[in-house]
């Protein structure tokens, strides 16, 4: 049992949580915006060779580390935000002592 | 090698954008999510799964990914040539592996980015006007790092042709220079200078526009390049035929008579310092082009005649290097295009000394016929495998070579007795060819010796040099000697030094008749 909770602290990590999420889905959005726009697809001139082939795999195995870490952001506020609602509950119980 | 192109622009601005963003989120991970988490884990809140810590380095091996990117471009330019496309971004078409090698050079010296920028730092204090003090300081912080080649990189990167002309006779400049070159990792614009102020020979113009160098400043210029073999690769690689051409003709021979001499050492220890047979073969291709090409001044009889030994010397060199590893699931193939190759480098040469006309008397062509050249042209430690010839050992015996004969001994002169009547007073280009023909095609056999593939035909183990000079130069004489007892590979058919000495005489004189005469 807590003995003590910042519900304000909480608070506002939940809401930083939110934006580590959105940020790091934003990042994986823009990183495949600007390779789209300015690398050009598989067949194009804008860069080709077995360079660019490997570039192609390290970028998915970064926007999959995006995916992962936005997924991970998600689960700590879930756990944050239930640590939180226990806590409440807690302190309401203790009120009414 | 395939040919890869990029636009390195593109590419540039993929990098800077993706890795501006990711650390943008970086930024924001240390300055806000880190103290939130903080607060929140001391203010009686659970032990957070997620830190800031592990979420800063996903977001940094991402970043690290996009980074990578820029020097790709770096290195497209670097090792590519630009395409023509009007209206579009700069395309940059380059072969795979002198982009993956550039970007190979980007990436060590990024890992010594301290020593690059230290060197670029002492070049930034130089200014647009040195006073004498200033050349006198920046010389003495140079000496200190001139076997730096990092350092040495990034000064000479950021100087201009002007500063390295003021600087050159001083200190250690020299070797500096020498440190750069051979680091790979000196800039296209820094050698483009750099042979630029080889041009600004004292006597050469009176511009007062420009300092200008000694002939002893060049000639130990090119000396100590020459005394490097990878720092030599690296000049030759930057050396256009155009830039050979200025250097070769005009006022530059006259005022410096051991420019020409000195100039095709250094290219020749360019050719034994690459270990790129493509490479080996467009430094002959360019200095054919600069002097023996249609539109090339005149070189007469009286000039070509003193460089005659130089220019052997590179051709053998070039033909040689130039020249992919011996195959020895097809030794007889690659025989062929060894003769075919060999024909095809050496023919702009041997068409150029026809025109010296049935007459010439030179003594060196003489004696080079005599067999006085033989023991430089068969010195067997000079085709050891490739990461001998920059060993001590193989570099060494080359250099020497170059510079004067290894003695009196000459092992080979017994076999050639054939190819040289005695008191031999023909002197032409047909005996130049067959002199060129034997050595080129021993080099061969030598190739083949050093990597473990001729074996008795008795049913001992493959000969191999040891490096011991005369044991070796034994060896190949007796190999050569006894031609027939010797056999190339291991197959059930394999061809024995005669024939493959056959058929690389076939296809070089195919090929030589097809393009001197």
């Amino acid at each position: 049992m807590v003995s003590s909770y910042d519900f304000e602290a909480a608070d506002w990590l939940s809401r930083q949580l939110v934006n580590l999420e959105e940020k790091a889905k934003w990042l994986a959005w823009y990183r495949g915006q600007r390779q789209h726009g300015l690398l050009g697809g598989e067949k194009s001139d804008d860069w080709t060779g077995p360079r660019r082939k490997k570039f192609d795999g390290d970028f998915d195995a970064a926007q999959r580390t995006l995916a992962q870490l936005a997924a991970a952001a998600e689960q700590a506020r879930k756990a944050v935000d239930a640590a939180t609602a226990n806590a409440h509950v807690a302190a309401q119980a203790k009120r009414h002592h | 090698m395939a040919d890869v192109s990029a636009v390195p622009e593109n590419l540039f601005a993929y990098s800077d954008q993706c890795t501006g963003a990711a650390t943008e989120l970086q930024n924001w991970i240390r300055t806000v999510l880190g103290p939130a988490i903080d607060d929140y884990e001391n203010g009686g809140g659970l032990c957070l799964p997620l830190s800031a810590a592990y979420a800063s380095s996903q977001v940094a091996s991402v970043a690290a990914v996009d980074k990578e990117v820029r020097l790709v471009g770096r290195a497209f330019q670097q090792a590519g040539a630009p395409t023509a496309r009007p209206g579009m971004k700069q395309q940059y078409l380059a072969r795979e592996q002198d982009m993956e090698s550039a970007l190979r050079t980007l990436e060590q010296t990024a890992q010594h980015q301290g020593q690059v920028d230290a060197g670029t730092a002492l070049a930034g204090t130089l200014g647009e006007h040195p006073s004498p003090d200033d050349l006198a300081r920046v010389s003495q912080a140079l000496d200190a790092h001139s076997g730096d080649p990092y350092f040495t990189a990034g000064f000479f990167n950021h100087l201009d042709s002007a500063r390295i002309a003021q600087l050159l006779g001083r200190g250690s400049t020299v070797q500096a220079l020498v440190s750069a070159y051979a680091s790979g990792a000196l800039s296209r614009t820094a050698s483009a200078n750099v042979v630029r102020v080889l041009g600004w020979l004292q006597g050469e113009d009176v511009s007062p526009q420009h300092p200008h160098i000694t002939a002893a400043e060049q000639t130990a210029l090119l000396k100590a390049l020459a005394a490097d073999s990878t720092a030599a690769a690296n000049f030759a690689r930057s050396l256009s035929s155009g830039q050979i051409r200025n250097l070769f003709f005009g006022l530059g021979p006259v005022l410096n008579p051991d420019l020409r001499v000195n100039l095709l050492n250094t290219l020749t220890s360019g050719e034994w310092g690459t270990r790129d047979p493509e490479l080996a073969h467009t430094i002959l291709a360019h200095v054919s082009s600069a002097v023996f090409a249609d539109g090339a001044p005149e070189l007469p009889p009286d000039e070509l005649d003193p460089l005659l030994a130089a220019f052997t010397h590179l051709y053998t060199a070039g033909a040689d290097q130039s020249i992919p590893p011996p195959d020895a699931s097809n030794p007889r193939g690659w025989a062929d295009a060894y003769g075919k190759r060999v024909g095809g480098e050496i023919a702009p040469l041997l068409r150029a000394v026809k025109s010296m006309g049935p007459e010439s008397n030179n003594p060196l062509f003489r004696s080079m016929i005599q067999g006085g050249y033989l023991n430089v042209l068969f010195m067997p430690t000079a085709v050891l495998a490739p990461e001998s010839v920059v060993g001590a050992i193989g570099f060494t015996a080359v250099v020497g070579a170059l510079q004067s004969f290894a003695g009196n001994y000459d092992p080979l002169a017994e076999v050639l007795k054939e190819y040289m009547p005695d008191g031999a007073d023909k002197h032409n280009a047909g005996r130049l060819n067959e002199v060129i023909t034997d050595s080129a095609g021993s080099l061969m056999i030598s190739s083949l010796i050093s990597r473990h593939l001729v074996t008795p035909n008795d049913g001992g183990p493959p000969v191999h040099f040891t490096g011991d000079q005369q044991a070796d130069a034994a060896l190949l004489k007796n190999v050569l000697a006894a031609r027939g007892h010797y056999h190339v590979g291991n197959d059930e058919h394999a061809p024995t030094v005669d024939d493959m000495i056959d058929h690389f005489i076939a296809h070089e004189a195919t090929t030589l008749d097809k393009n001197a005469w």
